[in-house]
């Protein structure tokens, strides 16, 4: 592997968001492409903040803040990708259920699927089962991502499904839950594909998913 | 020789004067620059009648407005128990602890089997915190995962209605359902006035942190202020996460969002019963968890209620509650440290005792049998060291003398059983231990829940439960 990929991924790592766009334009210059960068510099760096949040040593602040400094780097990598007809990791439309404004759950999904390289769509909180059917047709994601904190608002998570199933669409994405009071029963009930307890594991979920 | 009982009650302070000034201008300040989000129509024409500066959603209180309200309210708030006596005062620093609700999971005493909490779970824990001396209120404890979400929230208050006489704090979706509940009680009281002498119920609503409320949290308020229904209004900010990761940062922007509330509720009824607090704790940065036995979350409802004593409002604290998944030496240190914490500041009304386990997550009766025993040491340490003649005991020290002893004092006599002895934890001899079969404390404490789980509560009049069956058709 380069030198250049290296210090992207030891970027990553450490969090040093400001360093990001500039390495990203020497690896360019160094005839690297877009792909590469993403595929062996940010992600790998990614997988090490991953494993090292798994075994408790990085904190989240530290894992949004390696997420960040990817970013960083994608802002300037991305109409390059799309040039080049390359994929980031998948696309995801995360949001907060219909009749429920808690938010910070579905946030910090939508943050660790980036730091993941996923493309993430936020619909933001209160999303009716129509909005999710709509932002499924028009941005085509692989993943729906629906959070819910209250008993009394998660069956909107099935009525998404269903709205979804309706509109011929239920086949075309994976669709993940999680909240307080959700379950991997819950999950099975409602027709969802799974249930993640956190934001990592959703993350992480979600990458088995595309790897599929 | 010796004057009056010089009692000294064990005091703690987390903030001096000067803190608690800063912090209660800054608080002001939030409340003045940034304001809260309000969507609910009356709610936003209230607030502008009462003084407000209303920008579309954004609501920001001015001054004068905060501390006009904090005045209007009652300094103290009573309650009372099925009877009608009135039995819990929320005033000054006098602390009364009571469990929670909301529990996801139910962890059963005797099989340590987890599964989701159901209705009838509730009668049990209602029953268990019924027999528990230091539990003086009670809440719901659990949710009701066997009927329809829509109205567990009623299912649950009728369950603890008809199981215990003490008080209750409730949370519930919507006014509507605020409403039925409120008419259960009103029933069980016997009258409006019966009711208004000694209010059984409190209800809990909750903003969204940071500084947001949804129209159902404000339609609660308006509810309660208008019926008189004693209200806490509580947020639940995560330093960190919805809230700054600083504790006086959290402190202040908590404050800021149960003022709000205040306010409104004022706005709406002045002098409407209201009971400030907030859930205050971090986020587990390992975890993303919302912790419930954080030394800083001790901290935080230690300073918050220092900040009431402050407003001369009663004040709803926290602890008793553990992030551990049993009854466990995690679940004792948590639950001891918190207790005694909130009982030396003198928190009122503290609620999460012995029935949060997993962060919120989990109920179980023996860990409820856990913390009432913390709560009888924390208890028995408050009573501090009463000084008096009689306790002094100068007569009988010279006359036992150098080398005598007072095993058969009269004054031994009296006052042996000023010492407080436990029912679950152990200072038996090793050998007896043995003999008596060795248990282990998980063992002594399943058995003595076992015990308790059999106590049978006081029952409604057949004709209040008839009642209370009709009325429960008609939940929507």
């Amino acid at each position: 592997m380069s030198d250049t990929l290296v210090q992207i991924s030891n970027a990553v790592i450490e969090g040093r968001v400001k360093d990001a766009p500039g390495l990203t334009h020497n690896a360019l210059q160094a005839g690297l492409t877009a792909k590469d960068i993403l595929d062996k510099g940010l992600m790998p760096g990614m997988d090490v903040v991953g494993a090292e949040f798994k075994k408790g040593k990085k904190f989240v602040p530290e894992v949004l803040l390696s997420a960040r400094t990817m970013q960083a780097s994608l802002d300037i990598l991305k109409p390059l990708l799309a040039e080049a007809g390359a994929k980031m990791t998948g696309k995801v439309v995360v949001g907060t259920v219909k009749g429920d404004l808690h938010d910070i759950g579905k946030n910090l999904v939508g943050m660790m699927l980036e730091g993941s390289g996923f493309e993430v769509v936020d619909l933001g909180k209160d999303v009716a089962p129509e909005k999710f059917v709509d932002a499924v047709k028009k941005e085509k994601p692989n993943i729906v991502a629906m959070s819910a904190l209250l008993t009394t608002t998660m069956r909107s998570m099935g009525h998404t499904v269903t709205a979804l199933k309706e509109a011929g669409l239920r086949d075309a994405v994976k669709i993940m839950i999680g909240g307080a009071p959700v379950t991997a029963d819950f999950a099975a009930q409602i027709g969802a594909d799974a249930y993640a307890p956190n934001a990592p594991a959703a993350a992480e979920l979600a990458k088995k998913f595309v790897s599929a | 020789m010796f004057g009056p009982d010089l009692r000294f009650k064990p005091k703690l302070t987390v903030l001096n004067p000067a803190q608690i000034e800063q912090i209660h201008q800054a608080t002001l300040e939030v409340l003045e620059r940034t304001g809260v989000e309000v969507a609910h129509a009356r709610a936003l024409e209230l607030l502008h009648g009462g003084g407000a500066r209303v920008d579309g959603k954004r609501v920001r209180l001015p001054s004068w407005m905060v501390e006009r309200a904090i005045r209007q309210a009652p300094h103290r708030v009573v309650l009372g128990d099925r009877s009608g006596e009135r039995k819990v005062f929320l005033e000054g620093d006098k602390s009364w602890f009571g469990p929670s609700l909301d529990c996801i999971d139910y962890l059963d005493p005797l099989t340590d089997e987890r599964r989701r909490f159901v209705s009838d779970d509730c009668r049990i824990t209602a029953t268990v915190a019924d027999a528990l001396p230091n539990f003086s209120w009670v809440m719901t404890i659990g949710m009701a995962d066997d009927v329809p979400a829509d109205i567990a929230d009623r299912v649950i208050a009728r369950q603890v209605f008809q199981t215990t006489v003490k008080p209750l704090v409730f949370c519930c979706k919507d006014a509507n359902s605020v409403r039925d509940i409120y008419e259960m009680a009103l029933l069980i009281a016997g009258s409006e006035s019966r009711f208004r002498g000694a209010p059984t119920i409190v209800h809990y609503s909750e903003p969204i942190s940071p500084l947001l409320y949804y129209d159902p949290a404000v339609e609660k308020i308006l509810f309660c202020a208008e019926y008189g229904i004693p209200l806490i209004n509580f947020p639940a900010p995560q330093g960190g996460s919805t809230a700054p990761a600083t504790f006086a940062g959290e402190i202040v922007q908590a404050s800021a969002e149960s003022l709000s509330g205040l306010v409104l509720a004022q706005l709406a009824r002045p002098g409407a019963p209201f009971i400030y607090g907030a859930f205050a704790t971090v986020m587990d940065m390992r975890t993303t968890v919302f912790s419930y036995g954080a030394a800083e979350m001790s901290l935080m409802v230690a300073a918050m209620s220092q900040m009431a004593q402050h407003y001369q409002l009663p004040f709803f604290g926290t602890a008793g509650a553990t992030d551990a998944k049993f009854p466990d030496a995690q679940a004792g240190a948590e639950v001891a440290f918190s207790c005694l914490a909130s009982a030396l500041v003198g928190a009122n009304l503290v609620h999460d005792a012995g029935s949060w386990l997993d962060h919120g997550s989990l109920a179980s009766p023996a860990f409820m049998v856990l913390v009432n025993e913390i709560i009888s040491m924390v208890n028995q340490f408050m009573g501090g060291v009463p000084v008096n003649g009689e306790t002094l005991a100068l007569e009988m020290i010279d006359r036992v003398g150098p080398g005598g002893h007072f095993l058969n004092e009269d004054h031994t006599l009296r006052h042996f059983r000023d010492v407080w002895y436990s029912n679950v934890f152990d200072r038996t001899i090793y050998t007896a231990w043995l003999a008596e079969d060795g248990r282990r404390f998980e063992q002594r404490l399943r058995d003595h829940t076992a015990e308790l789980m059999q106590h049978r509560p006081a029952p409604l009049p057949d004709a209040t439960l008839a009642e209370l069956e009709k009325m429960a058709r008609h939940w929507k």
